[in-house]
């Protein structure tokens, strides 16, 4: 199923993402104008987005975004100081218990009692959810050898993979999970991404908050950015690279500036590189490599792409508060 | 039934704790034995008055210390967090973390008051006041112990924070020792533990006005439980401060 996206700038500055949705289908997850404040100190500022069944949404952003907190009010923990939150049609703060057998979390932190082992841990999971067993989990995300072992004595990698087990034995419909590759190696991240994807494959809905934008271009159906609690950016990882300049770099080779065509874009030269920032990618590499092929310049390490999710978030963080 | 699954997962991890298996264990029957030994004067004496002291110093080191140091420990870890995210309802998950505690407890006061009984050559006039004693202060010291834990930010931190609920409940257990009337009555309506030790007193020993004469503590005891618990409900947080 596909749905249609568009931005609608709001009267306070914010973005509001708004998903037109081209048929009858209820979202997994709608937020709308939500706003959470602890005390004076608003952390997240007329949040508004919707989650489709089985799209992965990635919420990215700084430390301090406000990215916890969204997923906290959507999961129940928190009430809303302002706007709604709905999740399978309900409301999460009103109705936690009912919505607990079909949503599942993935916390920053992991929640275990310390002194249970992870079999144990993950049984009483399935018990307190009325659920059969589920212990084929423990081997899927490849901690069978550790089954017996006390939750205390897990590595901070081993606790994230028992916390993604926990998640995945409800077959939940919504899955919340708040950066749940940090602190895993690069075989367990790609194992927890396979997962992921097995869960939208069938149908449920994932959130995602995650530091590591590679993630999320990876993952994600859509990405939203967020900035001092509010939502700077929202859209594919294509569409909203695409919004942003793209860069040509040439170089280190020493030329003069002055001698190239007239291009779209705006030059710049550092440590001998020539940088071009352009929205007209192709228009602008044709030109420049026409250009080196009159004159007969060698531009040497020639390299030409889209803006990349590092460079926009760089930007988003760097920009002075609206 | 999730109370259930809570609970027994609640006791694996008190018999894995030493401080809270021993705090929970044997301290309350430690210091059960040593009431039974000291001479407290007209306390000693009194079959009903050393049952209200035993069941209160049962409760407080029992039940109300512990838990503090539990709920402390379970919302550090971010334990309760995970299973307020669970289906389990606020009652069971407060039924699964002090179900066991109360259950050692409720086995060491029968233990207790089976020797009272036999050393005395004389048990409970009314048992059955005795076990609404019992319930009364069980939910008492489980409210107290939930609100202790709201400004407790750590286990050790604990081990403070219980000394103001322990010495209330120290001033009620011996307001109750004495027949309360007059301006104390009033006092003793909002000190918890007084109204309880005096239903224990008065189901231990019996009373010339038969049932009539409980009526009072039990109501007293009673309000003292649920605002105690009303007032716990309120302040209690589930995760530590952001």
């Amino acid at each position: 199923m596909r749905f249609r996206h568009y931005l609608r700038p709001f009267a306070t500055g914010s973005i509001d993402v708004m998903n037109a949705i081209t048929h009858q289908a209820q979202p997994a997850v709608e937020i709308r104008d939500l706003a959470c404040r602890y005390g004076s100190f608003t952390a997240v500022d007329g949040v508004s987005f919707t989650i489709a069944p089985g799209e992965l949404f990635a919420l990215l952003g700084t430390n301090g975004a406000g990215k916890t907190t969204t997923v906290e009010t959507a999961v129940g923990l928190r009430r809303p100081a302002a706007g709604t939150v709905h999740v399978q049609g309900r409301d999460p703060y009103r109705h936690r218990r009912e919505l607990a057998g079909r949503v599942a979390v993935i916390g920053q932190e992991t929640g275990f009692a310390d002194d249970l082992t992870v079999r144990e841990t993950l049984r009483l999971w399935t018990d307190l959810h009325r659920l059969p067993s589920r212990e084929e989990l423990i081997e899927r995300v490849d901690l069978a050898h550790r089954a017996g072992v006390r939750v205390a004595a897990l590595s901070g990698g081993e606790r994230r993979r028992l916390d993604l087990a926990m998640a995945l034995s409800t077959d939940p419909a919504v899955l919340f999970a708040d950066e749940p590759t940090t602190g895993l190696d690069p075989a367990s991240r790609r194992r927890t991404w396979a997962l992921l994807r097995e869960l939208t494959e069938r149908g449920a809905a994932v959130l995602l908050t995650t530091h590591y934008l590679d993630e999320a271009a990876e993952l994600a159906d859509h990405v939203a950015i967020m900035d001092r609690g509010r939502i700077a950016r929202f859209g594919t990882v294509e569409e909203i690279t695409a919004s942003h300049e793209a860069r040509i770099t040439v170089g280190p080779k020493p030329f003069d500036p002055l001698a190239l065509p007239v291009l779209a874009g705006r030059t710049a030269v550092s440590d001998g590189r020539l940088t071009i920032r352009t929205t007209e990618l192709q228009a602008d590499l044709h030109r420049l490599l026409d250009w080196a092929a009159r004159t007969g310049v060698d531009l040497g390490d020639l390299r030409a792409g889209p803006a990349t999710l590092d460079e926009i978030f760089a930007e988003i963080e760097t920009a002075p508060a609206s | 039934m999730t109370a259930l699954t809570l609970a027994v997962a609640e006791t694996r991890l008190i018999l894995r704790n030493r401080t809270v298996l021993v705090t929970a264990a044997v301290l309350p029957i430690a210091m059960a034995i040593a009431v039974g030994r000291s001479n407290l004067g007209a306390v000693s004496e009194s079959g009903g008055s050393l049952a209200a002291v035993q069941l209160g110093m049962l409760l407080l080191f029992g039940v109300l210390m512990p838990i503090t140091m539990t709920l402390a420990a379970r919302r550090q870890q971010r334990y309760l967090k995970r299973l307020r995210s669970s289906p389990a309802s606020t009652a069971s998950i407060v039924a699964g973390l002090a179900g066991p505690l109360v259950l050692i407890v409720a086995v060491q006061a029968v233990i207790v008051f089976a020797v009272m009984a036999w050393l005395g050559n004389a048990g409970p006039e009314h048992p059955e006041l005795l076990v609404l004693a019992f319930a009364n202060g069980a939910v008492t010291s489980v409210a107290l112990g939930f609100l202790t834990a709201s400004f407790t930010k750590s286990p050790e931190a604990a081990q403070i924070t219980v000394i103001p609920a322990t010495l209330v409940f120290m001033v009620g257990l011996f307001l109750g020792l004495a027949p309360i009337d007059g301006a104390r009555s009033v006092l003793a309506a909002a000190v918890p533990g007084a109204s309880l030790t005096e239903l224990t007193r008065l189901a231990w020993d019996g009373s010339p006005d038969g049932y009539a004469a409980a009526v009072r503590p039990l109501v007293l005891s009673t309000i003292v439980a649920v605002a105690a618990a009303l007032l716990a409900a309120r302040l209690f947080r589930w995760q530590p401060r952001a």
